[in-house]
C-alpha cells in the first residue's frame, strides 16, 4: 500500500508519500507557482519514495479548509490522475488530520479546532476526543476564537489557543486507515472537493440584498 | 493525429478531440449562463468551482461521443490565457495530470488565437495566411493583421468597453436579461434600425475603438424618449451603430493592406446583422469572408484543440512547467 498526499491548502505545498514501512514528508516553496509545479512535485516524490507512478496504490488530496486557489489546483490534478488510472483517491480534511495530531498527544475530551480565514472570521468545529468525529465547521469571529477552553489553532494562535502541530505521523495513520476503505468509481472521485465552507463572496452579498 | 482540447477560461467548460486540427470528433460545452444569470455576469470564484465540478464528466462524455479511448490521443492542448486566472488553472491542472500521465506533449494555447481558428474549423480548413481578423466578444474588440502562424499585427483594440460588454451593460440597463447579445438581437429582430440615431464611435479616426459612448447615448435615448421608447427599434439601431462602426475599420483594413481575406471571431461574431454587414463588405471586395458556425464563435476546446494542432511547433519543451497567464498577448512567448 502506497500512497501520494498533497496538500496545497497554504502559500507553501506539503506532499508526503508512504507505505507500511514508513513515510516521507516533505514541504515546497511554492508560493504561486504551485499549478507551474505540480508535476515536478510529483516527480520529485516519487523519485525520493524510489516508486513510479503506477506502483501508487492510492492518491490523496487535501481538501481544506484554505487557499481555494491552490486547493482547486491539487483536485483538478489528483481527480484526473486518478479517473485516468483507476487509482483510487481519498480526501483529508485539515480538521481530521489536527483531531488525529492532537490524539496522537495523548489528548482527550471535549476540544474545539478554529482555522482563521481572510475574512474577520474563523471556522470552527467541536470533537470530543479519541473519536475523530467532527462537527460541521461554523463561521464565528476571528476575536471569539480564545473564549472556550481547550480551543486549539490550525496555523494560529491567540491568547486561548494553543497551535496544533499537523504532523506528519498522524497523516500517515489517517491515510493508513482511510486506504483501505477508498474506492475508485468515478462518482466517488467526483465527490472529493475542496472544502467550501463560506459561499463565494458574491454569493454572500447576493443574499444579503435579496 | 488526435488532439484533445480542454477549455475553462471563463464561464464554459469545454472538452473536444479533433482530428488532424480539421476534423470535430467530440465537442462538447457546459455553459454556467443559467449560474451567473443572477448576478448578472460571470463571478470568478462560482466559475471555477463549477468548473472542477463539471470537467472530469464532460471529459468521458466527450471520449465517449468521440469513440476513442485515451491511449489513442497524440496530445492535450489546453487554455493558459488570456482569461479569468481561477477557472484557467482547473482546465489547466486537468490538462497537466492527463500529459504528465499519458506522457503526451502539452500545448498551451493562447484563446484569442483560437478564436480565429475556430473560423477556419468551421471551414474543415487548414489557416491560410495573409487574413484580417476581426475579434469581437465580451472581453475583445481587436483588428489584427495575421501575416503567418502566430505572426498577429495588431491593427486597432478598443479604448474601454468591448462589444459583448456593450450589449451586457444595455441589456442589463434596459431590464433584457443576460447574456446581452443573443437578447439585444432577438429583441430587435423586427425593429427599425435607422429609427434613433446613435453615434459612430471613433469614425474617421483612424484603427481604434471605443464602446462606451454608446452605451452612454442609448442611455439617454432610453430618459429622452420615456414611454414612446420603442425597444425593438432601440435594440436594431444599436446593433446598427456596432456593425457600422466595425465596418468603417475593416473597410479601411481591406484597402491598405489589400488583403483578401477576412475572419471574424469571438461571441459577438454570432450577431447577426454584423455578419450581414460582413458579408456585404467582403462581397464588395471581393474578398473572402470566413465565419464561424454559431457553436464554434462562443467559448469552446474545439479551436483550442485545432489551434494547438497548427502551432504545436512553438510550444516550449517542457510545457508541463507553464501557468496560467491572465493577460496573455497574442502572439506573445509562452510564459512561465
Amino acid at each position: 500500500m502506497k500512497y501520494l498526499f498533497i496538500d496545497a491548502s497554504e502559500n507553501s505545498t506539503f506532499a508526503q508519500t508512504g507505505d507500511t514501512d514508513g513515510f516521507k514528508p516533505r514541504s515546497f516553496a511554492t508560493d504561486r507557482n504551485f499549478a507551474a509545479r505540480i508535476t515536478l512535485i510529483c516527480d520529485e516524490m516519487l523519485g525520493n519514495a524510489g516508486w513510479s507512478f503506477s506502483d501508487l496504490d492510492c492518491l490523496a488530496l487535501c481538501t481544506g479548509p484554505g487557499s481555494l486557489t491552490g486547493l482547486r489546483v491539487a483536485a483538478a490534478f489528483l481527480r484526473t490522475a486518478a479517473m485516468l488510472t483507476g487509482k483510487p483517491l481519498v480526501g483529508v480534511n485539515l480538521f481530521e488530520w489536527s483531531l488525529q495530531s492532537l490524539l496522537n498527544q495523548k489528548k482527550t475530551g471535549a476540544i474545539r479546532v478554529v482555522m482563521p480565514t481572510l475574512i474577520d472570521k474563523a471556522f470552527m468545529v467541536e470533537a470530543t476526543l479519541p473519536s475523530l468525529h467532527h462537527s460541521n465547521p461554523e463561521l464565528i469571529d476571528r476575536s471569539a476564537s480564545g473564549t472556550h477552553p481547550d480551543t486549539y489553532g490550525i496555523r494560529f494562535t491567540v491568547p486561548g489557543v494553543t497551535e496544533v502541530k499537523l504532523d506528519p505521523a498522524a497523516l500517515h495513520e489517517i491515510l493508513c486507515k482511510k486506504e483501505l476503505k477508498a474506492a475508485a468509481g468515478m462518482s466517488e472521485i467526483l465527490n472529493i472537493l475542496p472544502m467550501y465552507v463560506i459561499p463565494s463572496q458574491a454569493e454572500r452579498k447576493f443574499k444579503e440584498n435579496l | 493525429m488526435i488532439t484533445l482540447g480542454i477549455e475553462s477560461s471563463c464561464d464554459d467548460t469545454s472538452a473536444a478531440l479533433i482530428k488532424d486540427g480539421t476534423q470535430i470528433l467530440a465537442s462538447l460545452v457546459s455553459s454556467q449562463i443559467e449560474i451567473h444569470r443572477r448576478f448578472g455576469g460571470v463571478v470568478p470564484e462560482v466559475a471555477s468551482r463549477k468548473h472542477l465540478e463539471a470537467i472530469l464528466p464532460l471529459l468521458s462524455e466527450a471520449m465517449q461521443t468521440a469513440g476513442i479511448t485515451y491511449a489513442e490521443i497524440d496530445q492535450i492542448a489546453v487554455t493558459a490565457g488570456p482569461g479569468l486566472l481561477g477557472p484557467l488553472l482547473v482546465g489547466l491542472s486537468t490538462a497537466k495530470a492527463l500529459a504528465w500521465l499519458l506522457k503526451k506533449p502539452l500545448i498551451p494555447v493562447n484563446h484569442i488565437e483560437a478564436h480565429l481558428t475556430a473560423s477556419f474549423l468551421a471551414a474543415g480548413r487548414r489557416p491560410e495566411y495573409p487574413f484580417l481578423g476581426l475579434i469581437v466578444s465580451g472581453g475583445h474588440s481587436n483588428l489584427v493583421h495575421v501575416t503567418g502562424s502566430r505572426q498577429y499585427k495588431c491593427l486597432a483594440q478598443t479604448l474601454d468597453d468591448a462589444p459583448g460588454e456593450l450589449f451586457d451593460k444595455v441589456a442589463r440597463h434596459l431590464g433584457l436579461g443576460y447574456p446581452g447579445g443573443p437578447v439585444v438581437q432577438k429583441t430587435g429582430e423586427n425593429g427599425d434600425p435607422k429609427r434613433y440615431r446613435l453615434p459612430r464611435p471613433m469614425a474617421g479616426k483612424g484603427y481604434v475603438f471605443s464602446f462606451s459612448g454608446l452605451k452612454t447615448a442609448v442611455m439617454r435615448v432610453v430618459e429622452n424618449e420615456k414611454d414612446a421608447l420603442n425597444m425593438a427599434d432601440l435594440c436594431a439601431s444599436l446593433q446598427h451603430a456596432v456593425a457600422e462602426t466595425f465596418a468603417e475599420k475593416v473597410e479601411m483594413a481591406l484597402e491598405e493592406t489589400g488583403v483578401k481575406r477576412l475572419v471574424m471571431a469571438g461571441g459577438v461574431a454570432a450577431n447577426r446583422p454584423l455578419r450581414e454587414r460582413m458579408q456585404q463588405l467582403a462581397d464588395r471586395h471581393k474578398a473572402e469572408l470566413l465565419l464561424p458556425t454559431i457553436h464554434l464563435c462562443t467559448d469552446n476546446a474545439a479551436m483550442i484543440a485545432a489551434h494547438a494542432f497548427f502551432t504545436a511547433e512553438s510550444a516550449p519543451a517542457n510545457s508541463l512547467e507553464v501557468n496560467a497567464v491572465a493577460t496573455w498577448e497574442m502572439g506573445g512567448a509562452h510564459n512561465f
